[in-house]
């Protein structure tokens, strides 16, 4: 395929006008290419998520029917579409005036500089476009091979439990733990990272039982400890901890985040093309994390960087100010029932800024609670572009909101809690403190707000059946969804699939599926 | 560019395609499409599209996030912003729901046509109407002031006056005449376009239960799905008698009921009386659509004269659409037990379908008049086919 749409001679002298700016700037990105589409082109990229080429499936033609008919009706308006790539590969929507044509230019060098030193980024792939057209190399081959219709069928299932991926990890684990188990040689293996990681961490929880120090309770009274740790009691624990010990030889040791990794690794039932498909969907499951746990700090950032070149940098210029205030104030407009991301972390950039200039951290600064003197506290510190440097380069959504979404900005920001009002079927402003708020926050970026589903047992009822976990916080899991699910998981491994979870009452309860039919169990008190 | 996704979008719309046709036996019978009707797009849930996955159910104690002005306990947004409550995912939240397919009245019908093979109406024969509209196409030398166009006007005396040699490059005047006016001029332009309209006639006496009056009103949205796909204009009146008729609104048509006799001469007068005043058979394609369980009082024949002398003459199509649901359907005890019945009770047939059939033999228009009998819902899809499948 070959793209055509290059830059015309005057948008590529804004180009290079704008990438000296950014370079001014600070920001560190990987060389950009820029095509400019027309609207159904773009949606086709849109479509699929950027990429030239990918696979065949039915979704990516869902997307773009849905593309068509919501930026076709003039909702909502997306403008840019970067790849996370070296080099990046940036498509800017033609339908636009030259001065927002410029702000896009600017805000794409800085999801590039995003791209390439965030940390979660590190370890994605940078010429992911080759491989998602090897990707779809493989997976046309295998349409052409085993029948579409049957290779279809199985990506459906492969794609209805993508997420269950380890989203909290930096980069996509290749197990090695296997072959370390078997030849017991991984600690002369300096590259078997994850195998060290659960070596060390086991010595030390060893050391912890030898001490007693793991079951050990805790009191807020010292003088209380000898009361409640007596020796004996210590002793009955240790004892109990390492009778249990021999007997828990399941598969995985541990529960397992990595949902798709253990069926690769156990399922009995996939055959090699099947196994190839299911790989393929989790790498570029695990390619596409990153970006979902950071859409926050990058869309704030960039953001934060062409508001910053467009005004202060003068490229929006004379002609073109006025036009950029008044998109750039829609782009950045609050909604009262929803939190924009672009607003959100534009000004998360900006407070953090305005505190590292001023000295507004640290101990002395939050111990003040006199109100004036924090309004104008100001130390002429002068790190703030310094640290929000050092932020993009080591935070994601969940630690940037966490420790810098502070309790004046929520108020400032007047952000707040709402739940429906059954009475009169109106959404109603339920809290506004600011603990809550962050928590509430929190919890919805927590897994991208989806539940935690974990490997527990692979040989379950010793009839190698899979029982899956899902860690409940009090939100129960949708059974009609959950049953589908369980339908394609059960495609994949072949023998009973089991979901562990609660119900609102805290009840424990088991979704069953054996291939024929659904079974709800209540499951005894794990 | 991106050529994979043209082959996946028809892929997709293929899949919504069979599921729609492999469900439209279902679908036609789906109360819920029926409360859809009057808009343009039919909204189809297809709960098996979506890809489903491990996620929360709906809470309603959930709560979301915003930014704004306002104190606790302040009204935001009316609750019937679906999913807002998502907070911050709602924005992105596509896919997240059931999957409802949008389709067009058209492509429903389309999608019937295929799977029923029925054939396309064929317009009136003798007639066609024509539509006349106006359209601002061309220019002349005549005209109201309102209408001169200064462009051409003013390009017309510039010529004329370098052909004169009249014009200075130095001073350039040019001076409007009389005769370098030029007017907008309209033509009027002539659109074939069929009309139609559809008289739904329904007895509504005690004998029709609500479930008569269900499986009438489904049949009536089918048949308006399809005729709506053939004609441009299409109207549909509602009649409903019982010894009388009367003209009525869809909600009624569908809701009320009366208790008197039945007299479907009744229905048959008022639906000539309408045609006569609104609808001249020239111009209209008109469809009668009737309703019945088959009981009629009145034996002398009148309405058979009203159909040959009147109204058969006059219209396309009448569609008859017998529904005899077995009183003991609906009893408790004989529902249980028909082998209980009789056998005359079993088979419950109002006389009038015979009386119709039987007259249809002997009418000039014999091909005008389709009957149908229908037991249950079960018998909708056929009745369908039966009615359109004449292509008239």
């Amino acid at each position: 395929m070959i793209l055509k749409n290059y830059l015309t001679k005057e948008q590529n002298e804004a180009r290079k006008k704008i990438e000296e700016v950014a370079k001014e700037c600070g920001l560190d990105f990987f060389k950009t290419h820029f095509f400019m589409l027309d609207f159904d082109q773009f949606n086709r990229v849109i479509a699929n998520s950027g990429f030239p080429v990918r696979y065949n499936h039915w979704k990516f033609g869902m997307e773009y029917n849905q593309l068509n008919k919501q930026l076709g009706h003039g909702f909502g308006r997306v403008y840019e579409l970067v790849i996370n790539n070296n080099p990046a590969i940036a498509y800017v929507s033609d339908t636009i005036v030259p001065v927002h044509q410029r702000t896009i230019m600017a805000h794409v060098f800085a999801h590039v500089d995003f791209f390439k030193n965030n940390y979660a980024f590190k370890e994605t792939n940078k010429n992911m476009i080759n491989v998602m057209a090897n990707h779809a190399n493989t997976i046309n081959k295998y349409i052409k091979t085993v029948g579409e219709e049957k290779v279809e069928k199985f990506i459906d299932a492969c794609l209805s439990l993508e997420n269950l991926i380890d989203s909290e990890s930096v980069r996509i684990k290749r197990r090695h733990d296997k072959a370390c188990e078997e030849e017991d040689n991984c600690e002369n293996d300096p590259n078997c990272a994850s195998c060290q990681g659960c070596s060390s961490g086991c010595e030390e929880k060893d050391k912890k039982i030898s001490t007693g120090e793991e079951f050990r309770m805790k009191t807020k009274y010292p003088y209380m400890d000898d009361f409640i740790n007596t020796p004996e009691f210590l002793e009955s624990q240790r004892k109990k901890i390492q009778d249990e010990k021999p007997k828990k030889k399941t598969n995985p040791p541990e529960p397992e985040r990595d949902v798709l990794l253990f069926i690769l690794e156990n399922s009995e039932k996939l055959t090699k093309w099947q196994k190839d498909v299911l790989s393929i969907i989790r790498d570029e499951s695990y390619y596409f994390n990153p970006i979902g746990v950071t859409k926050i700090m990058n869309e704030g950032w960039a953001s934060y960087w062409h508001d910053y070149m467009m005004t202060e940098k003068g490229l929006a210029e004379d002609d073109g100010i006025v036009e950029y205030a008044i998109s750039n104030a829609g782009i950045l407009r609050t909604n009262k029932t929803r939190i924009n991301p672009y607003q959100l972390g534009i000004e998360l950039f900006r407070d953090i800024k305005d505190r590292w200039d001023k000295g507004k951290h640290g101990n002395e600064y939050e111990n003040e609670k006199n109100f004036q003197r924090r309004k104008k506290w100001n130390t002429q510190e002068g790190k703030g572009l310094e640290k929000i440097f050092e932020v993009r380069k080591t935070r994601n959504d969940l630690e940037f909101i966490r420790e810098f979404m502070t309790d004046d900005f929520i108020r400032e920001r007047m952000l707040y809690t709402f739940k429906l009002d059954p009475k009169d079927e109106w959404y109603k402003i339920a809290n506004k403190d600011p603990a809550h708020v962050r928590n509430i926050f929190l919890n919805q970026l927590t897994n991208f707000g989806e539940p935690v589903i974990k490997v527990l047992d692979g040989n379950y009822r010793n009839g190698k059946e899979l029982l899956l976990m899902h860690s409940f916080e009090g939100r129960i899991l949708d059974v009609i969804k959950t049953r589908k699910t369980l339908e394609n998981l059960f495609t994949l491994w072949g023998r009973t699939v089991y979901i562990h979870s609660k119900k609102s009452n805290g009840n424990p309860i088991l979704h069953a599926f054996n291939g024929l039919e659904h079974k709800t169990l209540e499951a005894k008190n794990k | 560019m991106v050529s994979n996704v043209d082959k996946d979008l028809k892929r997709f719309l293929d899949i919504i395609k069979g599921k729609i046709r492999k469900d439209l036996g279902d679908l036609i019978i789906n109360d819920e499409l029926m409360g859809k009707k009057g808009k343009e797009i039919v909204r189809i849930p297809l709960p098996g599209i979506d890809i489903p996955r491990f996620i929360y159910g709906q809470q309603e104690d959930q709560e979301g996030l915003g930014q704004g002005e306002g104190k606790e306990g302040d009204p935001i947004a009316p609750g019937d912003q679906e999913g807002e409550a998502d907070g911050q995912k709602a924005g992105e939240g596509a896919g997240q729901h059931n999957v409802e397919v949008e389709v067009t009245i058209e492509e429903l019908a389309q999608i019937m046509q295929e799977e029923l093979e029925l054939p396309n109406i064929k317009p009136k024969g003798k007639k066609r109407i024509y539509k006349e509209f106006d359209k601002f196409a061309s220019l002349r030398k005549v005209g109201p002031d309102a209408l001169l166009r200064f462009q051409p006007s003013y390009l017309e005396a510039l010529k004329r006056t370098i052909a004169s040699g009249e014009y200075n490059e130095e001073d350039p005047e040019i001076i409007l005449t009389k005769e370098d006016m030029r007017f907008r001029s309209w033509k009027t332009k002539e659109i074939p376009e069929s009309d139609a309209v559809i008289f739904y006639i329904m007895d509504v006496s005690g004998s029709m239960s609500d479930e008569h009056k269900k499986i009438a009103r489904k049949i009536s949205f089918w048949t308006d799905v399809w005729l709506r796909s053939q004609y441009k204009g299409l109207e549909s009146i509602y009649l409903m008698h019982d010894f009388d008729a009367y003209r009525v609104d869809r909600k009624t048509f569908f809701t009320s009921s009366t208790s008197g006799g039945t007299k479907i001469w009744s229905g048959y007068d008022l639906a000539n009386r309408i045609i006569n005043q609104e609808f001249n058979p020239s111009e209209w394609n008109i469809y009668i659509f009737q309703y019945s369980d088959g009981e009629n009082w009145g034996d002398n024949g009148d309405e058979f004269n009203i159909l040959e002398k009147e109204i058969l003459p006059k219209i396309n199509l009448m569609c008859y659409a017998q529904i005899d649901i077995p009183w003991w359907q609906t009893h408790p005890y004989y529902s249980r037990n028909p082998q209980q019945l009789s056998l005359d009770d079993y088979e419950v047939k109002g006389p009038y379908l015979e009386e119709l059939e039987s007259f249809a033999e002997l009418s000039k228009y014999a091909d005008k008049i389709v009957t149908s009998q229908l037991l249950g819902e079960e018998d909708i899809y056929p009745t369908i086919k039966d009615f359109l499948g004449t292509g008239k």
